[in-house]
């Protein structure tokens, strides 16, 4: 059940990430823009939510801010289109 | 930007590189050292100590008895304190009974050490001597040392500062990079490796430090509070507070105090304290600590880690009758807010607070701040030895990089020597390390190409690692070729983990030389790209003004 959590969490941050990361993209229009935006934090938040199931809130918002870390590092590092702003 | 804000900026960034350069390598090094800590205890000792992958013979009850018999058989002057460190890779691999004299009374207080085999109970090593020498006696694995290296870089109070010092500076380098990146949430998402090596070092460098800003934020005001706190805040709060008494702070503070001798005998109920913390839900007993044995106020207190807890727990005990007098952390007793904060700092620092993806998050993180420190120093180095802002011989930088290759993948290869040094030679792990650092670092220096040495170290870690679990076939009775379902699961996970990042470091196709390409644009227009960054730009700014 932990390592579903886990799993959880991974995605939804990286969904997110994906989503807040379309907000920066030159293709998108402002409007857009901003749904991208918040539908991203939205998801952001229930990973939060996900860490929280398997760990006191004190230790799930660190844990979190880590996986969000590594997370976002990896996707700029990974994305096919991190070569944007060539 | 107004002449004034560009000033003001150019101090700032002027400030990041100066303090990021002098201090890059060391920061580096403590980070490396500190990815690999986080797994020291429980993971590296459990691979480290065979001892620790048989059953274990430790209960309350085998722990009281020999409690017990070593006060029986020793002068009733070593009963002010007697302590237990229970066995298992979060603290020592044996079961150790210290019994002390007085020490706050007697400046000579003499104790006692018995060392007993976990598996066998046979007592393994006995030493009596002067109170300050006792933790000497503490033989020490690869896991000890590289913890203590990261802690203190084994110069004691010296390193403590050092370190501290280091978390500060990092702070301080988190500051103004925040100064100076007036753009920060459009650097999250840039990274262009395939433009110039210059490029791919400031988008690395600047995608790592924002990504990873509260972590490193984190670890660095940790950090400093954990390397300032015993040699300069605890002295500091005595000043202001306890005119000057520094005994007198900690015995105010600590979870620990000593009873008020009654002078009436009563036996000790040891074995029924331990029975009530071995079968508490989710708590892990460390150290078992008695103050006024066989007195009837004698105080007794468990040391404990709790799966759900963040800082360590200490549970006290009325000896008399094993009755709990409730539990207590470190810092309890500062209360307000800023007990819990305290306490949260050393579990926040190594990431021992959720288990192994914690620990695995945190060692990433780690490496990632380790990158910082490096690619830190390799734009410095290639902005000065090939871009507009050196005012030096071309050389003298090219010294300063091989000397950063050297120390950094250097490290790298002595880390992995490590695991080698504790299979062969463990009593000669620190001159083993030392030595493989301080080759590593003579090679960099001696060769020109700090392309092909880098990548010839990495390499040669990687071997290392790769082979690492032949080593575990030769020394080990049960291990992952001859018995891959029973042989110790922690054993198991590291060989393969080994190979893992082995392979990785082997396949990595590292460049064996600087790109030409970019030197030449740089070389021939000594200028900087108009887009490389905010940093960049400003930096040009400043050198024209």
């Amino acid at each position: 059940m932990t390592a579903l959590w886990i799993v959880a969490a991974i995605t939804l941050a990286v969904l997110g990430t994906r989503l807040i990361a379309q907000n920066f993209s030159q293709n998108t229009a402002p409007n857009e823009s901003n749904l991208f935006r918040n539908l991203g934090l939205g998801l952001w938040v229930i990973s939060l939510l996900s860490t929280h199931a398997i760990m006191p809130w004190a230790q799930a918002v660190f844990t979190w801010l880590g996986l969000l870390s590594l997370v976002g590092i990896g996707w700029v590092f990974l994305h096919p289109k991190r070569r944007r702003t060539e | 930007m107004s002449t004034n804000q560009r000033d003001q900026l150019k101090k700032y960034y002027v400030l990041h590189s100066w303090v990021g350069v002098i201090t890059g390598i060391l920061l580096f090094v403590i980070a490396f050292t500190g990815a690999m800590s986080v797994f020291a205890r429980p993971d590296l000792k459990l691979w480290a100590n065979e001892s620790l992958h048989s059953p274990s013979k430790i209960t309350p009850d085998t722990v009281a008895e020999l409690m017990h018999q070593a006060v029986l058989q020793s002068d009733p002057s070593y009963q002010a304190e007697v302590h237990a460190f229970l066995p298992g890779p979060k603290v020592w691999t044996n079961l150790v009974l210290i019994l002390e004299q007085d020490h706050d009374q007697d400046p000579d207080a003499q104790a006692l050490w018995y060392e007993y085999d976990p598996r066998t109970l046979e007592l393994v090593k006995q030493w009596q001597g002067h109170h300050d020498d006792l933790f000497e006696q503490r033989s020490q694995d690869m896991s000890d040392f590289i913890s203590g290296f990261h802690a203190d870089l084994h110069l004691g109070r010296l390193g403590l500062i050092l370190t501290g010092l280091l978390g500060l500076t990092l702070m301080a380098s988190i500051a103004t990079g925040l100064f100076i990146h007036r753009k920060i949430l459009k650097e999250l998402f840039t990274f262009r490796p395939d433009r110039s090596l210059r490029l791919l070092l400031t988008d690395t460098h600047k995608v790592i430090s924002v990504w990873g800003i509260l972590f490193h934020g984190m670890i660095g005001f940790t950090g400093a509070f954990l390397g300032l706190a015993t040699v300069l805040l605890v002295p500091a709060a005595a000043f202001v507070s306890f005119s000057g008494d520094q005994e007198k702070l900690l015995e105010t503070f600590t979870a620990e105090v000593e009873p008020e001798r009654s002078g009436i005998h009563a036996s000790m109920r040891v074995r029924a304290v331990l029975e009530d913390a071995f079968n508490t839900p989710g708590l892990e007993p460390l150290r078992m600590s008695v103050y006024g044995w066989g007195d009837k106020n004698a105080l007794g207190y468990v040391d404990a880690v709790h799966q759900s807890a963040m800082p360590r727990e200490t549970h006290a005990y009325q000896m008399i009758d094993a009755a709990p007098l409730g539990m207590t952390t470190s810092f309890s007793k500062v209360g307000g807010i800023s007990g819990p904060i305290l306490d949260a700092v050393f579990p926040l620092h190594f990431g021992n607070f959720g288990g192994l993806p914690v620990k695995i998050l945190w060692a990433v993180l780690g490496l990632s701040t380790s990158l910082i420190a490096l690619t830190g120093m390799m734009i410095w180095v290639e902005r000065r030895a090939y871009g507009s802002e050196g005012q030096l011989a071309r050389t003298q930088y090219l010294r300063l990089s091989r000397l950063t290759i050297g120390a950094c993948a250097g490290l790298v290869l002595a880390c992995c020597w490590l695991f080698y040094l504790q299979r062969l030679l463990p009593s000669h792990i620190d001159q083993g390390f030392f030595a493989i650092w301080g080759l590593a670092l003579v090679w960099a220096l001696l060769r020109r190409n700090d392309y092909q040495t880098s990548r010839q170290l990495l390499g040669a870690s990687g071997l290392l690692l790769v082979f690492l679990p032949a080593l575990d076939a030769l020394s080990l009775e049960q291990h992952f070729f001859n018995n891959p379902i029973l042989s110790h699961f922690n054993t198991m996970t590291f060989c393969l983990v080994f190979i893992g990042i082995g392979l990785l470091a082997l396949a990595k196709k590292l460049p064996t030389q600087r790109p030409q390409q970019d030197h030449k644009t740089n070389a021939s227009t000594n200028t900087i790209d108009d887009d490389v960054s905010d940093m960049d730009r400003l930096s040009a700014a400043g050198d024209r003004s």
